[in-house]
C-alpha cells in the first residue's frame, strides 16, 4: 500500500520480538502480586504468592530464548555482556535481566530453604540427592534461620518491585526512544508497557490459579480471586486510560506523523487493535467491574473473574503486537505501510506458540520440584508427614485476615517494611526499629 | 545459566589461543595482499583522517533514474542482485491529478515506463547519510557500529549481533539485513575505495553527474563548492540527525 | 567476619547465617568468573579510537573493490578506442557505466591464466541502452536524449545501427 523505502519490504522485528515484552511482561506482573503478599502484606493474596513466583521464573526461563532466537548472529550474543555500548538503550538489557533473574532465584530459593532441607531428608533416590544439592549444604532450619530466611525474602521483594518495573519498563524505552518510528517513539511507552506488563501478569494469575486449582481438584479461594480481581480491575484502568491518552494526543496534535498513524489503525490493524486490543479491555473492565458486585451469585463473579483474566492475556497479546509490528508498518516515508505476511516456520507461528508453551511445561516441572499450593490441597500427604508446614494458619475466606489495606496503609507498610529490612541488614544508624 | 561461565571461558581462552596462533602467519599475507592505504605503510590511523571530513551532494535535476548506481553498488559491495535490500536506491516521483506518486521498483536499478504525469516529474537517489548524529550509532548494543574520524559509519560485521536495533533507528531506512552474512549492512561510502583514493562506485558510474563526493574540510573540493554556492538541503532535518548527504533542488514531498 | 560469624555453631541470629553466606559467596564466584571471561571476551583493539573493535578499520579498508578508479585505468591499454571516442555525448561517461566492474580484469594482466584476464563483458541488449534512453516517466528531455524502444527499432538491438562510442542525435546517430 503506497510507497515503502525499498529497504523496508522485510519486517526486521517479527513475531519474536512480539514475544519478548509480552513473557517479560507477564514475568513483571506475575512478581508484582507475589510481592503484593510479601512487602504489602495484602495477606488475601497468601494462595498465589508462591505459584506467582515460580511462574515469574518460568517465563523468565523462557523470555530470553525468544530474543535469542531473533538475533541474526545467536551465538554472538553475550557481546551485549562484554561490550555494552552505553548509549544504546538495549545494551543494558543483558545485565538488568541477569540482576533481576538472581533476584528471583534467590528469592525462590530462600522461599523454600526449610521445604528442601526437608524434601532432602525425607525424599529417597535421585530426587532426595537433588534437593540434597539444591539446599547448598545450609540444612539449619531452626527458628533463628528462618527468621533470617524471612527477612532475605522481604528485602529481596523490595529489591524486585523496582527492578521488575525497571526491567519492564526497560523494554517500554527501548521501542519508545526510537525517533524514527512515529508509533513507537514516546515517552509513554515506558509507562503503557509498564502498566499493561502488570495488568498481565495479574490476569495470568488469575488463569493459572483458577487451571490449576481445576486440575488439582481443589476449591478457589474466593477472597485471592476477589483480590486479584481488585488489582486487575485498578491497573487496567490505568493501562487503558494511557493507551488511549497516547493515541488521543496524537491525533489531537495532528502533527506530520498522524495521518500515517491514523492510517495503521483505522485501515492496517484495526481489528486486532480496536477489537483485540482495546476491545477485550473494555470488556475486561466491565465484566471485573460486575464481578465485585455481591448481589451476583459468587459462581458467576468467579466465571467473569476468569474470563476477563484469559481475554486480558490476549488482549496484551495482541497489544505487544501491534506497538512491535505495527510500529514497523508505517514506512518511514510516510507514504505507506508495508505488508507483514505471517511466517509459518522461520521466526514464524509454530514457533511463536511453541515459545508461548514452553513457560508452562517449565512450570508444570517446577511445581513438582517445588510445591507453591498454599491451601494443603495435593501436598497433604507430604504436610502430614513432615508436620507443621504451613507457616501461618491459613486465612478462611479472608475472615481471619484484615480488612483489605487502603492505599495510604499499603505506602506507609511499605516504608516500614523497608525501614525494617534495611535496619536489619546492617543500617541500624539511619533506619530505627519501630 | 551461570554454570554456563567456566565453560565459556575455557572455549575462549582455547580459541584465543588458536587464533593467535594461526592469525598471525595468516594476517601478514593478507596485509601483504592488499593495496590499500593504510596498509602500504604510509599513514595509519588516526592520521589518516586529518584534514578529512568526507561529504555527497545529490544533484535532482540532473538524475535520469538509469539505475547503474544501484547495480554498480550491488557489484562493488557484494550485495546480493536479487535479493530486495539495497545500499543506495533511486526514488521517482510522478505528480499526478490524485498528489504524488512514489515508486522505486528493485530500487530502481530499471525503471518501468511509466506514461501518466503531469508536469513535476524527477528521480531522488537515497544512500546511507553518515549522519553527524547517527541514531544508529547511538543505539547499537555493542558497539558493532561506529562512526570514523572522517565521518563515515561502519559496521563490524564481526561484532554485530544481528539485533537489527540499528535497523530500526535509521529514520532513512538505509540500513538492512545482509541476507548472506545475517549481519547489518548499509552504504560506507565505499570506505575501501575512499581510502584508496577513489570515489564510491556509484559516484564513479553515474553517466549524468548526478553524485558528487569529496572533502567537506577542504574548501575547494567539488563538493564544498556545491553546497557554498547552491541552496542545498538534507533529508528530515527535524530529526537532528544532521545528515551529510546534501540534495540540490529537493523537493518538499521526499520524505 | 561473614565466615567467622557463619562458622558459629547453632543459636545464631542475625543476617550472616550458613545459608546467606553459602548463596552470598556463589554470586561472588559468579561475579568473579563474569569478570574474568569478559576480560578474555573483549577484543584486544576494542576501544582503540572510540567504542569499538580498532581492527576493524583496517577489516573495512580491506575489502576488494570491482569497480577501478576511472576510465584512466582503461585508457593504459585501450587508448585507441579513447582515440575514436568522438562526438558530443559519451565522451563524459564512465567505460565500466556500460562495460561493467572491471577491477579482475585489470589485476588479471599478466595472470598465467586467460580465464580471468578476459574482457569485461558487456551487455548486447537493449535494456543496458534503455536504461538511460528509454523514455519513461520523471526522465526529462531535456536532460537527456530518449526513445521509445519497442516503436523507435522494434526491439532490436541498438548496436546494430549505433555506435555507442561515437553517439550523435538525428540521423548522424546512424554507424556510418
Amino acid at each position: 500500500m503506497g510507497f515503502v523505502y525499498p529497504n523496508e519490504v522485510e519486517i526486521n522485528w517479527g513475531l519474536f520480538i512480539v514475544l519478548y515484552p509480552y513473557l517479560t511482561g507477564l514475568v513483571a506482573g506475575a512478581f508484582i502480586v507475589s510481592s503484593l503478599y510479601h512487602v504489602f502484606g495484602v495477606s488475601k493474596l497468601k494462595p498465589v504468592s508462591r505459584l506467582a513466583l515460580i511462574s515469574a521464573l518460568a517465563l523468565l526461563l523462557v523470555a530470553p530464548l525468544a530474543l535469542i532466537s531473533h538475533l541474526g548472529q545467536p551465538l554472538r550474543a553475550l557481546n551485549l555482556m562484554w561490550t555494552p555500548n552505553p548509549t544504546s538503550a538495549m545494551a543494558g538489557f543483558g545485565y538488568i535481566y541477569s540482576f533481576y533473574l538472581i533476584i528471583v532465584l534467590l528469592e525462590i530459593w530462600f522461599m523454600y530453604r526449610k521445604d528442601l532441607v526437608e524434601f532432602a531428608a525425607t525424599r529417597e533416590g535421585w530426587t532426595g540427592k537433588l534437593y540434597n544439592i539444591l539446599t547448598l549444604g545450609a540444612k539449619d532450619i531452626s527458628p533463628a534461620a528462618l527468621h533470617t530466611d524471612h527477612k532475605v525474602v522481604s528485602a529481596l521483594a523490595i529489591i524486585g518491585i523496582p527492578s521488575a518495573a525497571f526491567l519492564h519498563g526497560y523494554v517500554g524505552f527501548i521501542f519508545g526512544a526510537i525517533k524514527a518510528n512515529s508509533w513507537w517513539s514516546t515517552p509513554l511507552m515506558p509507562v503503557i508497557f509498564l502498566l499493561s506488563a502488570i495488568v498481565s501478569g495479574v490476569a495470568l494469575l488469575i488463569v493459572v490459579y483458577a487451571v490449576t486449582c481445576w486440575l488439582r481438584k481443589v476449591k478457589i479461594d474466593f477472597d485471592c480471586l476477589m483480590t486479584m480481581n481488585k488489582y486487575l480491575l485498578i491497573f487496567l484502568i490505568l493501562a487503558f486510560v494511557l493507551e488511549i491518552l497516547e493515541v488521543i494526543h496524537m491525533a489531537y496534535e495532528a502533527e506530520e506523523e498522524w495521518p500515517a498513524v491514523k492510517g495503521l489503525i483505522t485501515q492496517v490493524i484495526p481489528f486486532s487493535y480496536f477489537v483485540v486490543q482495546l476491545g477485550q479491555m473494555v470488556m475486561a473492565m466491565f465484566l471485573l467491574f460486575m464481578a465485585t458486585f455481591k448481589r451476583i451469585p459468587a459462581k458467576i463473579r468467579q466465571i467473569m473473574t476468569i474470563v476477563s483474566g484469559a481475554s486480558i492475556l490476549t488482549s496484551v497479546l495482541a497489544m505487544r503486537f501491534n506497538v512491535v509490528v505495527g510500529g514497523q508498518l508505517i514506512s518511514k516515508s510516510s507514504s505507506g505501510y508495508t505488508r507483514f505476511h505471517w511466517p509459518l516456520w522461520h521466526e514464524g507461528v509454530i514457533p511463536t506458540i511453541g515459545f508461548l508453551i514452553l513457560p508452562f511445561v517449565i512450570l508444570f516441572v517446577l511445581v513438582r520440584v517445588l510445591p507453591p499450593w498454599m491451601d494443603g490441597g495435593a501436598a497433604v500427604s507430604v504436610t502430614k508427614r513432615r508436620g507443621a508446614f504451613v507457616p501461618k494458619p491459613v486465612p478462611v475466606r479472608g475472615k481471619l485476615s484484615p480488612a483489605e489495606p487502603t492505599g495510604g496503609e499499603l505506602w506507609e507498610r511499605f516504608v516500614v517494611a523497608v525501614g525494617r529490612n534495611l535496619s536489619r541488614l546492617g543500617l541500624r544508624g539511619v533506619w530505627r526499629e519501630e | 545459566m551461570n554454570k554456563k561461565v567456566p565453560r565459556r571461558q575455557f572455549i575462549t581462552g582455547a580459541c584465543k589461543l588458536l587464533a593467535a596462533g594461526l592469525a598471525a602467519p595468516l594476517g601478514s599475507l593478507v596485509v601483504q595482499g592488499n593495496r590499500s592505504l593504510a596498509a602500504s605503510g604510509e599513514k595509519s590511523w588516526p592520521e589518516i583522517w586529518d584534514g578529512k571530513q568526507w561529504g555527497f551532494v545529490v544533484d535532482t535535476h540532473k538524475c535520469i533514474g538509469c539505475g547503474r548506481c544501484v547495480k554498480a553498488c550491488k557489484q562493488e559491495n557484494k550485495v546480493p542482485m536479487d535479493d530486495e535490500v539495497y545500499r543506495t536506491w533511486v526514488e521517482r516521483y510522478v505528480e499526478t491529478s490524485d498528489g504524488v506518486s512514489i515508486d522505486s521498483p528493485n530500487g530502481g536499478l530499471n525503471f518501468p515506463p511509466l506514461e501518466e504525469g503531469g508536469e513535476k516529474q524527477f528521480f531522488a537517489p537515497k544512500l546511507c547519510n553518515q549522519c553527524e548524529k547517527p541514531p544508529c550509532v547511538q543505539v547499537c548494543p555493542v558497539g558493532a557500529t561506529y562512526r570514523t574520524g572522517d565521518g563515515v559509519i561502519l559496521v563490524d560485521e564481526k561484532r554485530c549481533v544481528g539485533c537489527r536495533y540499528c535497523i530500526q533507528a535509521c529514520p532513512y531506512g538505509a540500513r538492512f539485513l545482509h541476507p548472506e552474512t545475517h549481519v547489518a549492512d548499509k552504504c560506507t561510502w565505499c570506505y575501501h575505495r575512499v581510502l584508496r583514493g577513489m570515489k564510491p562506485a556509484c559516484v564513479t558510474v553515474c553517466p549524468a553527474g548526478a553524485r558528487k563526493f569529496g572533502n567537506l574540510g577542504d574548501h575547494n573540493s567539488e563538493v564544498a563548492e556545491i553546497i557554498e554556492t547552491n541552496r542545498v538541503r538534507g533529508l528530515k532535518p527535524e530529526k537532528g540527525t544532521k545528515p551529510r548527504v546534501f540534495y540540490v533542488g529537493l523537493d518538499e514531498v521526499v520524505m | 567476619m561473614a565466615d567467622r560469624m557463619a562458622d558459629k555453631k547453632e543459636g545464631v541470629t542475625g543476617f550472616f547465617q550458613k545459608a546467606t553466606v553459602r548463596v552470598g559467596s556463589l554470586l561472588a564466584v559468579v561475579l568473579i568468573l563474569f569478570a574474568v571471561g569478559r576480560a578474555f571476551a573483549v577484543p584486544d583493539s576494542f576501544g582503540e579510537y572510540g567504542r569499538y573493535r580498532g581492527n576493524n578499520l583496517q577489516e573495512n579498508a580491506d575489502k576488494e573493490v570491482s569497480f577501478t578508479k576511472g576510465n584512466e585505468v582503461c585508457r593504459d591499454c585501450h587508448n585507441t578506442v579513447f582515440q575514436a571516442l568522438t562526438g558530443e555525448y559519451h565522451n563524459s561517461l564512465n567505460c565500466e557505466s556500460c562495460h561493467g566492474p572491471a577491477a579482475a580484469h585489470v589485476a588479471a594482466i599478466g595472470a598465467e591464466t586467460d580465464e580471468t584476464a578476459k574482457p569485461v563483458e558487456i551487455e548486447e541488449t537493449v535494456e543496458l541502452c534503455s536504461a538511460c534512453h528509454a523514455e519513461t516517466a520523471g526522465r526529462s528531455k531535456e536532460v537527456i536524449a530518449t526513445v521509445q524502444p519497442v516503436k523507435h527499432s522494434g526491439g532490436i538491438d541498438c548496436i546494430r545501427c549505433h555506435n555507442p562510442h561515437q553517439p550523435r542525435t538525428g540521423l548522424g546517430g546512424m554507424r556510418q
